[in-house]
């Protein structure tokens, strides 16, 4: 039985695999690969274009195959199956079995590079990495422009299939790393990776943790330091954003955009993002602590002003705090499930209720709604969407510290904090470190 | 992130843990005029152990201590280990026991000193388990970056009260000015001195350090050394301070700040010393499991550092009082003694010797 | 994913174990602002000035109590109250005079003990019965009750011809062999809160005298608290001192102590009456500084009580045994030469005669 045939056997119920034939002089050869993925009729333009007819007679057919893509006449069955699922165009001489894999005119099915969604820029290239694999590792590099960058690439999955893209700079890494996460990465390339859980799995990292092992960024720019830093960035096909391996401490409160203002204001900057990290965490906490626990702190008009402004509020500090944080995390939820057109109404409405209202109807007091206010302004300083999640979870552990031993609950939580994030290693790279990753 | 630094940090901020609670207390009980006198002797007590201690350590490079003990002579490494075992498992018992004491007179009158004892122990044990000593160093870093400004800060505005007069006389003339040597609670604020030195000879191995570094901070404690006996003595004088348990404590809590939001400075000096003490008790326990899995059994730490502070929480819970804990400090300034001399003398002694066999054997 | 399972169960039960055993909310504990105490053979009567918490209607709240101690007076109060009483925010300590006079050793002691009061709390002498000063206290409150907070608040209410003695200084003096203390004495005023009356002369924690407005001004000066006073000149002007420093020198000749002080007043003219020169003003000051200065020490040496820590210059000279005999032994015998150096920094937007 020829290829083609078998192919199209193998492909009988899926509508989209197209089988074509061509006449090019005396000789026919087959086109095939799937519709859906490849723009047919530019393709065959093109073939038509690549082979001229008068050249027939002085070249073998085959040849002029062999020369319009990669030759795999000798590949098993099951690798030209993937070639198609790839999007990938096979050209099939019967005469001569000659089989060829070329790259088509492919359909669009990505969008084109745009402005980053969940980073914003001010100070540096707005362009930012989406789901295509080629564009990411494309403008990788673009942006580094390094002899020594070398790109790696896997295919991980039996039934589901999935690209996943190493890229490091050989001159900056710390070989021992690259060779403990190569290592990891080869021996499992069965598994499959469809999101960044499936891919913790593939490196073998812990998982129940509450920081990230890697830092995800959008912005090529931050890849490419990361990279010119001795880090490993990875794409994984289909993820809009670059994995930067190991996450760092620095990863809280540095950008590389940072970098195109003058020294004093970067100084500045991360500065004010530490400060604004320390907020989030203590805000709430330092509110119940002080409130319930450890009033004699204050000075004695500003314990007068709380009591007076807790007057008749019915429950204890840490239920009213706990009330209006849920409701605060639920609001952040909500908008974004929320279409764009309605997500301002439920900002309004969350407005109200964690506003005034609340204060009104006597459930909170007027000073945990400014503390409401600072922590979830401050929350949004910290650099990267993973670690302000951190955040949002750590700050409820202070909080409930507070709540039972006040002030030195408070500082309790903090040690606790501080040596989790210096005991937290990925790969033996601890977390706490600035820039640039080294062993133990 | 300054690996270099993280020793002599953790170094200086244990002290600072122990400096300002019990020490100015004994200090001012053993002497009547002119402390600088003990202070300055401890100091250079301290400074000398130190210095026997540290060139011991860098004849023995990265190598681990315990085992060149062990293997040169089984009945020295006893003499030595075994004291100071039992030397730090007596000092985390009573650190963890005398603090919880203090947070309940300072600030949590209410809850029951078992759970602050509790909290003293969890945490360091934590420390401990999730990040090994290397961790530890670390979290002394981040520890160190978190609260010294806020202990600097009340320390610069401690000396809003005092009465310089108050030092005078400056110069000993009297022999009974040197009658602190006779006198036991002397031997007791030695502890802020020789308390934590040990450790720097078990980090070696795993975190590394210039040895010069740590004398210079050792130098830097001198002035912390001084403030806390003098902040009270110039604040208050000498008879008053030697009435009070904490006289720095109290001496602190007389600062007034009229633009601050906050009343009581006297909580942040506090709370940063007690996260500093958290730190000490975890390398107490650290130094604890380190001796016994390589002098004893290697026992996996997530047994042994669990096992150790159970340990010492039941112990904690049979002292009935602060007397009795200041008594057993008291008993505990022999054992001091013995290991603060005797573990550098060995230590250097030891590594003399495997010094020159190690030249000998690269010839 | 058992370790995590274990921490998370873990931080679950320290929280539910740990009852929050001093968690009280704020708004449930009455925070008295000023604690009145009187002594009558061997019983106390405690008033608790207490800002109430309302939102409407500001008022304060008088309670009072009597017992056999401070404490058991204040559980008492606590009990019988709606909320606790948590004397953490108590900024001012009135005694009354009977106190004072009694000794106020075991008062001060039971309060440096407590955890709960702090050292800085103002102590205060009220010259006249504690109640009814607490009673106008009540009745002229208009605001939310914290005049007598105010009153002795350095950015706030104080003012240099008022003594300023937290209650450390006051245990300091009870044990020091070199430093007694003044403490504020005040009644309820007629068109004002509170009015002053001068100050006490303390002497190891027992009242022996009494200092005028005047005398606490001069007193403030020469311990070198930084005050803007203003003092009446021989009718011939008023100035305000803008600073004073104060430079002493001292000497012990056999067994006499002798202290030479040059104090050094920076003032500027206020008004003047009769066009005086300003060469005049100067000298009658300087004068007036000494005179009053020198029957101020008298009064001082006579109630043997070191309200100006003048033994503090002699701890070099003194030996311990010594020193602890200073109040009866050598303050009576001691000499002080005052000079006074003035210096007029401005006259105000008036040129002045020279």
């Amino acid at each position: 039985m020829s290829i083609a045939a078998e192919l199209q056997r193998h492909f009988v119920h899926d509508n989209d695999f197209i089988l074509r034939q061509i006449h090019l002089g005396n000789e026919v050869i087959a086109v095939m690969g799937l519709k859906t993925l490849i723009d047919f009729p530019q393709t065959i333009s093109m073939i038509r274009d690549l082979i001229q007819v008068d050249d027939l007679a002085d070249h073998d057919m085959r040849d002029v195959v062999v020369g319009l893509g990669d030759d795999c006449s000798s590949h098993v069955f099951e690798k030209l199956v993937t070639e198609i699922q790839l999007g990938m165009l096979l050209v099939v001489h019967e005469n001569s079995e000659t089989c060829v894999s070329l790259i088509p005119v492919p359909q669009t099915l990505s969008r084109s590079i745009s402005a980053p969604l969940t980073e914003n820029s001010i100070s540096g290239s707005n362009s930012a990495f989406n789901e295509s694999m080629e564009t990411n590792v494309g403008l990788l590099r673009k942006y580094t422009n390094a002899d020594d960058l070398q790109l790696k690439t896997y295919m991980f999955g039996s039934t589901v299939k999935n690209r996943v893209t190493v890229s490091y700079l050989k001159g900056a890494i710390d070989p021992a790393f690259l060779q403990t996460l190569i290592e990891a990465i080869e021996s499992r390339l069965h598994l499959e990776v469809n999101n960044l859980q499936d891919f913790t799995k593939v490196l073998g990292l812990s998982s129940f943790n509450l920081i990230t092992h890697y830092h995800t960024t959008e912005m090529p720019q931050s890849a490419m330091r990361a990279l010119r830093n001795g880090r490993a960035v990875l794409f994984i096909e289909r993820v809009p954003f670059a994995l930067v391996l190991p996450s760092l401490f620095a990863d809280l409160y540095m950008s590389e955009d940072d970098n195109n203002l003058t020294p004093i204001y970067t100084v500045l900057l991360r500065l004010l993002r530490l400060f604004g990290i320390l907020t989030t965490l203590i805000a709430p906490g330092l509110y119940v602590a002080l409130v319930s626990v450890n009033p004699d702190v204050l000075r004695f008009e500003l314990a007068h002003s709380i009591a007076k402004s807790r007057l008749d509020v019915p429950y204890p500090a840490i239920v009213e705090t706990l009330l209006l944080l849920i409701v605060l995390e639920l609001l952040m939820e909500a908008i974004i499930r929320l279409p764009s057109s309605i997500g301002p109404t439920v900002t309004m409405v969350g407005g109200i209720v964690l506003g005034q209202a609340a204060v009104s109807a006597k459930l909170v007091s007027n000073l945990l709604i400014i503390v409401l206010a600072v922590i979830t302004i401050s929350s949004a300083t910290v650099v990267g969407i993973q670690n302000s999640q951190s955040l949002r979870v750590f700050k409820y552990l202070l909080l409930f510290l507070a709540a039972a031993f006040g002030v030195l609950g408070l500082m309790s939580g903090l040690v606790v904090l501080c040596s989790y994030h210096a005991g937290f290693k990925t790969f033996n790279l601890p977390y706490l470190q600035s820039t640039k990753p080294k062993g133990d | 992130m300054l690996k270099n630094l993280q020793v002599p940090i953790v170094f200086i901020i244990t002290h600072m843990g122990l400096i300002f609670f019990l020490y100015p207390t004994d200090l001012i009980a053993s002497s009547k005029e002119t402390q600088w006198v003990p202070i300055f002797t401890g100091f250079l007590f301290q400074l000398a152990i130190m210095a026997v201690y540290l060139k011991g350590i860098r004849l023995f490079g990265n190598e681990n201590i315990i085992h060149v003990l062990m293997k040169k002579s089984r009945w020295l490494a006893w003499a030595t280990l075994l004291p100071v075992l039992l030397h730090l498992g007596i000092i985390a018992v009573l650190t963890v026991r005398i603090y919880a004491e203090i947070i309940s007179i300072i600030f949590l009158s209410n809850t029951p000193l078992w759970i602050l004892m509790c909290l003293l122990i969890t945490i360091p044990t934590y420390i401990v388990m999730h990040g090994g000593v290397r961790g530890l160093m670390r979290t002394g870093l981040l520890l160190s970056l978190l609260f010294l400004i806020s202990i600097l800060f009340v320390l610069a505005y401690a000396f809003q009260n005092i009465d310089p007069r108050y030092a005078l006389p400056l110069l000993p003339d009297d022999p009974k000015d040197f009658s602190f040597f006779v006198h036991p609670s002397y031997y007791k604020c030695l502890f802020a001195f020789s308390g934590c030195f040990l450790f720097l000879g078990f980090v070696p191995p795993y975190v590394a350090y210039k040895p010069k570094t740590v004398f210079i901070a050792s130098l830097l404690l001198l002035p912390l050394f001084l403030m806390a006996v003098y902040i009270p003595i110039l604040t208050l004088g000498e008879e008053t301070a030697r009435q009070l348990e904490f006289p720095f404590i109290f001496t602190i809590d007389t600062i007034e700040i009229d633009w601050l939001m906050f009343d009581r400075v006297t909580m942040f000096l506090v709370l940063s010393l007690l996260a500093f003490i958290m730190l000490f008790i975890s390398l107490v326990f650290w130094l604890l499991t380190n001796i016994f899995r390589h002098s004893i059994k290697d026992l996996k730490p997530k047994i042994l550092v669990p096992l150790v502070s159970v340990l010492t929480f039941g112990v904690c819970l049979f002292i009935p009082d602060l007397e009795t804990t200041e008594e057993f400090l008291q008993w505990e300034t022999i054992l001091l003694g013995y290991v603060s001399i005797v573990t550098p003398l060995v230590v250097l002694f030891a590594g003399r010797h495997h010094f020159k066999q190690m030249k000998r054997e690269i010839k | 994913m058992k370790m995590m399972l274990m921490r998370m169960v873990a931080v679950v039960l320290l929280f539910l174990l740990s009852g929050c055993w001093d968690n009280k909310d704020i708004n449930h504990r009455s925070l008295p602002i000023a604690m009145g105490v009187s002594y009558n053979q061997g019983s106390y009567t405690i008033y608790l000035d207490i800002p109430s918490v309302t939102e409407d209607e500001e008022k304060i709240q008088i309670i009072s109590d009597h017992g056999d101690s401070i404490n058991e007076v204040i559980d008492h109060i606590s009990m019988n109250m709606e909320s606790q009483v948590d004397l953490l925010h108590l900024k001012v300590i009135l005694v009354d005079k009977a106190f004072a006079k009694h000794g106020l050793s075991e008062g001060i002691a039971s309060i440096i003990r407590s955890r709960y009061i702090a050292p800085k709390t103002m102590f205060v002498i009220c010259d006249e019965p504690l109640d009814h000063f607490f009673q106008h206290i009540d009745a002229s409150s208009t605001d939310d009750g914290t005049a007598i907070y105010d009153y002795f608040q350095k950015n706030a209410g104080w003012s240099p011809d008022i003594a300023y003695t937290p209650t450390w200084r006051i245990f300091r003096s009870i044990h020091s062999y070199t430093n007694d203390v003044v403490i504020p004495m005040i009644k309820s005023g007629d068109s004002t809160v509170i009015k002053s009356t001068g100050s006490a002369i303390m002497k190891n924690g027992k009242m022996v005298g009494k200092l005028t407005n005047e005398e606490t001004l001069l007193y403030n000066v020469f311990n070198g608290v930084n005050t803007q006073g203003k003092i009446e000149v021989m009718g011939h002007a008023t100035v305000q001192i803008v600073s004073s420093r104060i430079g002493n020198r001292s000497s012990l000749e056999q067994d006499q102590p002798r202290l030479r002080s040059t104090v050094h007043l920076k003032i500027t003219v206020m008004d003047t009456r009769g066009n005086p020169s300003m060469v005049l003003i100067k000298k009658e000051l300087q004068e007036l500084v000494t005179r009053e200065f020198m029957l101020l020490f008298q009064k001082v040496q006579k109630a043997g009580a070191d309200v100006f820590g003048l033994g503090q210059h002699f701890r070099d000279d003194l030996t311990r045994p010594q020193l602890a005999r200073w109040r009866t032994d050598y303050l009576p015998n001691m000499k002080v030469d005052l000079h006074v150096k003035t210096i007029v920094r401005n006259t105000g937007n008036l040129k002045a005669r020279k």
